[in-house]
């Protein structure tokens, strides 16, 4: 089971409780969602022993270092902006401009899967937003879900957009402009609502910086992006330019993006379990809990 | 005739306008964010739908539309007003500050380096101008006059 990291131990004794005395789990193992993901990158890539995991998620983002497979703590470095933060603020700038949607936020989610993108030079594109009528290639109108005609949200096409005026057909219509792409810029500036903290690629840097400096360049060489909000458009190609601007100029920085970087925690963990040394690194049977009680859990899982 | 003694009408304005403090912006800002983190309550709107193949994808684990149970709702929200703030409670109760080790306090990200940029309130593009009352950006003076209209000290938070 993954858990988040730095989790308080009440929750954490409370979930073994749960686990192995109401539940008669024969074994459990609580792990963090980014060590999963390290195992595989370093399964694919036998020859690197370091690597940087970025788990942007619903609540927040960490950075985790890892080395040999085994979590630097002293390096993780969380961001509070998650997805749960950029739906919540694209609710409230829509509900302020355009039309309130403030308990729509299952229909916002969508709207910011579908219309959200990185933008890989802000200032050009905001220039390009200000524009009128057809030049501006970032507007787009977005129609939303009524749920009798319409079953779900989309945009509409270019041919079919009307750039002066109301549409004749009814329907309930977003016009999106630089929300576009101010939107998911928070996450590379959390200072732009106000947010003290420092941006991913920053925070990249700071993690990395806080290592051992013969570790440095194996960590640029090797960041690995997961969790759902890394599915923006261009979010890999604005990461790897913003931490190259900040890096050091003689280190090698590169950065992948899984093709699924939401199950790719979880393609790990199925293959993790396949692993010969699985159970005896990484489970707790139940005798060991009975015997030993929450330290067995304590001093095995690493979180 | 009793002539009306000239007053200059700009020091009159300026006298009369209220302006916040940068404590004060700073809570009413602090506000905004933490409203924010909200978790939203709200139910999926196709989970009553009948097609499976039009929904989006399900934030729940359940096979089957959950019908709508009175029983639950209400023991959900009562669990929840005894238990408000629990996690604010729980990280206090784990005395991080005075821990050696890194914690969640210490994984926090400290602030920025680069300067803030400032994106007007109302139309969210760049902003060089605030308002003189509450601190808001602005871009433009039409953005300013739409923001005295709607936004500007309607309600203290």
């Amino acid at each position: 089971m993954t858990e988040p990291y730095f989790n308080f131990r009440s929750i954490q004794e409370s979930m073994n409780e749960i686990l192995f005395e109401e539940y008669q789990f024969h074994a459990i193992c609580r792990i963090n969602g980014g060590t999963l993901s390290a195992h595989k990158y370093l399964h694919e890539h036998p020859s690197e022993l370091c690597c940087l995991v970025v788990d942007s998620g619903f609540s927040f983002t960490h950075i985790v270092p890892f080395y040999k497979g085994r979590a630097i703590k002293s390096g993780i470095r969380r961001l509070n902006v998650g997805g749960k933060l950029l739906s919540n603020h694209l609710k409230e700038i829509i509900s302020y401009r355009q039309l309130h949607v403030m308990d729509e936020t299952y229909v916002i989610n969508q709207v910011k899967e579908d219309v959200c993108y990185v933008s890989q030079q802000f200032y050009k594109d905001m220039k390009v937003a200000q524009l009128k009528g057809e030049e501006n290639t970032i507007l787009t109108d977005y129609v939303l879900p009524d749920f009798s005609t319409i079953r779900k949200g989309y945009c509409k096409e270019r041919k079919d957009m009307i750039w002066s005026g109301k549409y004749p057909s009814g329907e309930q219509v977003l016009r999106l402009s630089n929300e576009r792409f101010a939107v998911p810029e928070i996450m590379f500036h959390p200072s732009d609502i106000g947010i003290q903290e420092m941006g991913i690629p920053e925070a990249i840097r700071c993690a990395v910086e806080s290592l051992t400096p013969e570790m440095q360049p194996h960590m640029y060489q090797n960041i690995v992006l997961t969790g759902g909000s890394s599915l923006f458009p261009g979010y890999r190609d604005r990461v790897f330019a913003d931490v190259r601007s900040l890096s050091p100029d003689e280190f090698r920085v590169s950065v992948t993006l899984p093709e699924n970087p939401i199950t790719h925690a979880w393609t790990a963990g199925s293959m993790l379990s396949r692993s010969p040394s699985f159970s005896s690194k990484h489970l707790v049977t139940r005798r060991q809990y009975e015997e030993q009680g929450q330290d067995a859990c304590e001093s095995k899982f690493d979180v | 005739m009793v002539e009306k003694k000239r007053e200059s009408e700009r020091l009159n304005e300026a006298g009369q306008r209220r302006v916040l403090d940068q404590a004060t912006r700073r809570r009413r800002l602090n506000r905004s964010l933490d409203a924010l983190e909200r978790d939203n309550d709200q139910e999926d709107p196709k989970a009553s739908l009948p097609d499976k193949m039009m929904r989006l994808p399900q934030f729940t684990d359940e096979l089957s539309p959950p019908t709508p149970k009175k029983k639950k709702k209400t023991r959900r929200e009562y669990f929840k007003k005894r238990f408000r703030k629990t996690f604010e409670t729980l990280l206090e109760e784990e005395n991080l500050s005075v821990s050696v080790e890194p914690n969640y306090l210490t994984a926090c990200v400290p602030p920025s380096s680069l300067p803030p940029r400032h994106l007007c309130s109302v139309c969210g593009f760049l902003s060089p101008y605030t308002c003189v009352t509450c601190g808001m950006h602005y871009c433009c003076i039409h953005c300013l006059q739409t923001h005295h209209d709607t936004r500007c000290l309607k309600w203290t938070a």
